[in-house]
């Protein structure tokens, strides 16, 4: 049994807008394992994003939190945000973000923005001269072709593909020990996916890096991830090993996103689209938060919020009524 | 009564800047407005009192070297500084609207002509088309607006027409011309309605300049002439004594026109700030 | 010259060899430098499409393959480089007169990809809506026009009192909704979609899907582009697949999908997450310019069978007997 290096309990995120509060998260629970793959699945709203942001502390200051993650004995939400910045942000966790152009740099090269990376390095390389031997050997580990000309690009001069798998790069000469990947391969060309998501498995295995993969595709994350948590209004709806997710969905909601991607091969009719508007943040609820678009929906689904129960090993479920 | 929290009324009233503007902007009209009411005596009628006197409680604001009531002149000074603004703001804002309509949607030849048109315009200094005019008609409050509303136009033009050019690019556009509207239609119900909130904002800034410029311009002798109230000629006026008259004489005219200009500002980027499409 | 007429009246749309080139040197000054060789965008090149009435067309292919440009072409906000374009038997890509461009403009509509702005901010939905109508050139009475509207509206699923409100009210899926009844009021004989649920949450966008399949029953015509091969096996009866300009298969969905031929058609499938098929292949490399592209397949830089022949010449498409699949691809001799 691996060791849990990270665990969310209980997250609870508000954001205080000058007229309103914003419920970005209601109730998140999920834990990362060392060496694996996690997938977080969820529509807009879910509270996918902001719960991973949350572990980094990034998120803007008028907000109210409550719950734990605890990295390393540590409660993130309770730490000083020198603390924060000293250990965790591009130490303990990478983050890496749907659009590569805006996470690099247009003006600098390549090479130099790498470098700057190793600057934050816990073991420092010190010498000119290993540094870029370094960065051309991480990038040769990623298959970049010809890593000696591409230190010497500018951003723009690179396809997403490549711009994508240079950040993970960036996230991988830090040593850290977490990778938080957010939608990383949405604005990527569906050929140029596959590139990017095998430089992220190959993290897993040759650099003991454990991974959090954040997507809206189902399909994408049953292929990768070694367990998967599905997100919806805020809050975690079921969790447990992909296989069992993916194959035996108990929670109506996770039926339900299967059931309404158009599928590949087999009968189209099998094809079912979910009613109704995705959960407004902004509502407060007394429910469950996909009660109002369930095909399964009971009276006591809209006046009591069901909670996240255990029903097998690593296995969750959040609803009074699962299949 | 339920407001929209998205409408601009509420949006405007949670911006303190926007709102500060409002109100130095609103008092200013009102005393433009109630002139005849609130000043205490005749702005033109001289030797009501000693020449150059202090303020005292005769003369609130004290006297100019004719013996006339600075508080009253003043008070009708507003009006002035008023009308020129809201008549450079409007007619700067017509003809910068339909300049640069014109110029940023149909583009090609057309826009290279108007904004050659509008370049010339902009190298010229305001001070030199001011001077100008000044020289073929007789100077007056009439030149000055003239003289302003030239200058003002071209950039305001610039603005618009940049505008003009990013939505001409938005879907909706597309969308427009691919069901068949006509260029018209579209500059008019597509693409103004949705330049109006720079619009506004370039009114407010432009509004602001022109009453420093109106003033500076009337300060020369080139604009507004005696014995008009012009918060400018006044300061020419007491900057021609500024050794026998009381220090308020020269200080005065000029605190009201930073007054005006700082509400004009402050409306102008209070606007700007509302519009900010981040905020939304 | 008659048979091509009836074959093309047969056809509703009918693409033939279209060439959309945009010039790279824009200036006049660009011009003179490029010394005699002028750089072109090959955005569309020499693509030839039929649709019937009542079908549907699915035109899929990556960033840069072209697809969109086509459909801007056949709409004619694009400028055609070479190549007819005969809608019912008329060539609409020539000089119309004023009652052809009318018609023309009344019976192809397009929905456009992004639903944030693809809605004028300042109208009303109502007027948002009966746009169409009112530049249609038909007269309408106030009442038609109402009760025009309001059937559009219902059959997007959306409501009658929600002609009054404002775009910004709405979320992405219903202003999807309002831009496809925007196309519907017309009563079009073709649509043309652009990608319309690419910006949609996987659920709204399952909802927009089945409006499309209720049109589709109702003998919509329509060509649908799109990125997503899921989204293309549902609703489309045929599909061509692009690429770098250019159809390199095309045919009956049921087809394509379990026997596709082209490598890059297998790569596309392949790389769809949650494809369980056998004979995966990726790509490598990356797509060269569509500036002044070299001659032979396009794939060639990327293409893992690829041969000498495949550098030099341009491959032919192949026709299988019964009209259901085509290929431009060497290695595929017949089908």
């Amino acid at each position: 049994m691996s060791e849990k290096i990270l665990e969310v309990e209980n997250l609870k995120v508000n954001f205080l807008l000058p007229d309103s509060i914003v419920y970005a998260v209601r109730d998140a629970s999920f834990d990362l394992k060392r060496n694996e793959i996690m997938g977080i699945v969820g529509e807009s709203g879910s509270g996918k994003s902001v719960s991973c942001l949350s572990t980094l502390r990034l998120l803007p200051k008028k907000i109210k939190t409550e719950g734990k993650i605890i990295i390393d004995g540590h409660n993130i939400l309770e730490e000083e945000e020198s603390w924060v910045r000293k250990n965790i942000r591009g130490k303990k966790i990478s983050m890496v973000f749907q659009d590569p152009t805006v996470a690099l740099n247009p003006i600098y090269s390549i090479g130099w923005q790498m470098r700057e990376a190793l600057m934050f390095r816990k073991e420092k390389i010190g010498d000119s001269k290993k540094e870029t031997e370094f960065i051309i050997n991480i990038l040769d580990e990623l298959k970049v072709t010809d890593p000696e000309q591409v230190i010497n690009k500018y951003p723009h001069q690179l396809s997403g593909g490549m711009k994508q798998r240079i950040v993970i790069a960036i996230a991988l000469l830090l040593q850290s020990d977490i990778l938080i990947a957010d939608e990383p391969t949405t604005s990527l060309d569906v050929t140029i996916q596959h590139e990017v998501v095998e430089v992220i498995t190959r993290l897993k295995k040759d650099y003991e890096m454990s991974v959090i993969f954040i997507s809206h595709d189902l399909n994408l994350l049953a292929d990768y991830c070694d367990r998967m948590v599905v997100m919806y209004g805020g809050m975690v709806l079921e969790k447990g090993y992909t296989d069992e997710v993916y194959n035996n969905p108990k929670s109506p909601y996770t039926r339900a996103l299967l059931k309404c991607i158009p599928p590949l091969t087999g009968n189209k009719k099998d094809f079912e689209p979910i009613p109704g508007e995705i959960l407004n943040p902004r509502k407060v609820i007394q429910g469950c938060p996909f009660e109002p678009r369930c095909k399964k929906r009971k009276e006591k689904c809209g006046k009591e919020i069901p909670r996240l129960e255990k029903t097998g090993s690593e296995r969750y479920i959040r609803c009074f009524y699962p299949d | 009564m339920k407001i929209s929290k998205t409408s601009i009324f509420y949006r405007v009233t949670r911006n303190a800047k926007a709102m500060v503007g409002i109100i130095i902007v609103t008092m200013v009209v009102l005393m433009a407005l109630l002139a005849p009411i609130i000043a205490p005596y005749d702005p033109y009628e001289i030797s009501l009192g000693r020449p150059l006197e202090s303020p005292n409680s005769t003369f609130l604001f004290g006297t100019d070297v004719l013996g006339r009531d600075v508080l009253s002149r003043i008070i009708y000074g507003s009006r002035i500084s008023l009308i020129a603004a809201l008549s450079v703001g409007l007619i700067s804002a017509f003809l910068a609207v339909i300049f640069g309509l014109t110029a940023g949607y149909i583009g090609g030849k057309t826009d290279l002509i108007i904004m050659r048109f509008v370049d010339i315009m902009l190298s010229i200094p305001g001070i030199i088309i001011a001077i100008v005019v000044a020289a073929i008609f007789n100077p007056s409050l009439f030149t000055v607006i003239i003289a302003l509303s030239f200058g003002m136009t071209s950039g305001f033009t610039r603005v618009v027409r940049s505008k003009a050019l990013a939505l001409k690019e938005e879907t909706y556009v597309r969308a427009a011309e691919s069901i068949g509207e006509s260029k018209l239609f579209i500059m008019l119900r597509y693409i103004l309605p949705n330049t109006l909130g720079i619009v506004f904002i370039q009114i407010a800034l432009n509004m602001s300049s022109t009453v420093i410029f109106e003033a500076g311009i009337s300060y020369l002798g080139l604009g507004s002439q005696p014995p008009s109230t012009s918060w400018g000629l006044m300061l020419s006026e007491a900057s021609q004594r500024l050794y026998n008259a009381p220090k308020t004489f020269a200080i005065i005219p000029g605190l009201f026109i930073l007054v005006l200009v700082l509400g004009l500002n402050f409306l102008g980027d209070g606007l700007r700030d509302i519009y900010d499409p981040r905020l939304r | 010259m008659n048979q091509v007429l009836e074959d093309n009246q047969k056809s509703l749309l009918s693409v033939k060899n279209l060439k959309i080139y945009f010039p790279v040197e824009k200036s006049f000054l660009d011009r003179m430098f490029a010394l005699g060789r002028l750089k072109f965008v090959h955005a569309v090149d020499d693509v030839s499409i039929e649709l019937k009435k009542g079908e549907t067309l699915g035109i899929v292919g990556e960033s840069g393959s072209g697809k969109s440009t086509l459909g801007y072409g056949i709409l004619g906000l694009a400028n055609i480089t070479e190549g007819s374009i005969f809608f019912e038997g008329l060539k609409i890509n020539s000089k119309l007169s004023l009652k052809q461009e009318k018609y023309k403009k009344n019976n192809i509509q397009m929905v456009f990809q992004d639903p944030f702005s693809s809605l004028n901010p300042a109208m009303r939905i109502s007027e948002v809506v009966t746009r169409p109508l009112m530049v249609s050139g038909n007269k309408y009475t106030r009442s038609q026009v109402r009760q025009k509207l309001n059937k559009a509206l219902n059959d997007v699923g959306l409501r009658e009192e929600d002609a009054g409100k404002y775009p910004h009210e709405f979320s992405g899926g219903q202003k999807q909704r309002i831009a496809i009844a925007r196309v519907l009021i017309v009563d079009p004989e073709l649509i043309i979609a652009d990608e319309i649920t690419s910006s949609l949450d996987v659920s709204i966008q399952s909802q927009i899907l089945n409006i499309l399949i209720k049109m589709k029953s109702e003998k919509l015509s329509m060509i649908y582009i799109t990125h997503d091969l899921r989204v293309a096996r549902l609703i489309n009866d045929r599909i061509a697949i692009m690429y770098m300009g250019k159809i390199i298969e095309h045919g009956k969905t049921s087809e394509i999908y379990s026997n596709p031929l082209h490598p890059y058609t297998r790569a596309l499938l392949s790389a769809i997450p949650g494809n369980k098929m056998e004979n995966k292949i990726y790509l490598k490399g990356r797509i060269p310019s569509l500036i002044n592209p070299k001659p032979g397949c396009r794939l060639y830089s990327r293409c893992p069978y690829r041969k000498k022949i495949c550098k030099t010449e341009y491959p032919k498409m192949v026709n299988d007997s019964s009209g259901k699949h085509s290929v431009a691809c060497h290695l595929v001799k017949s089908i």
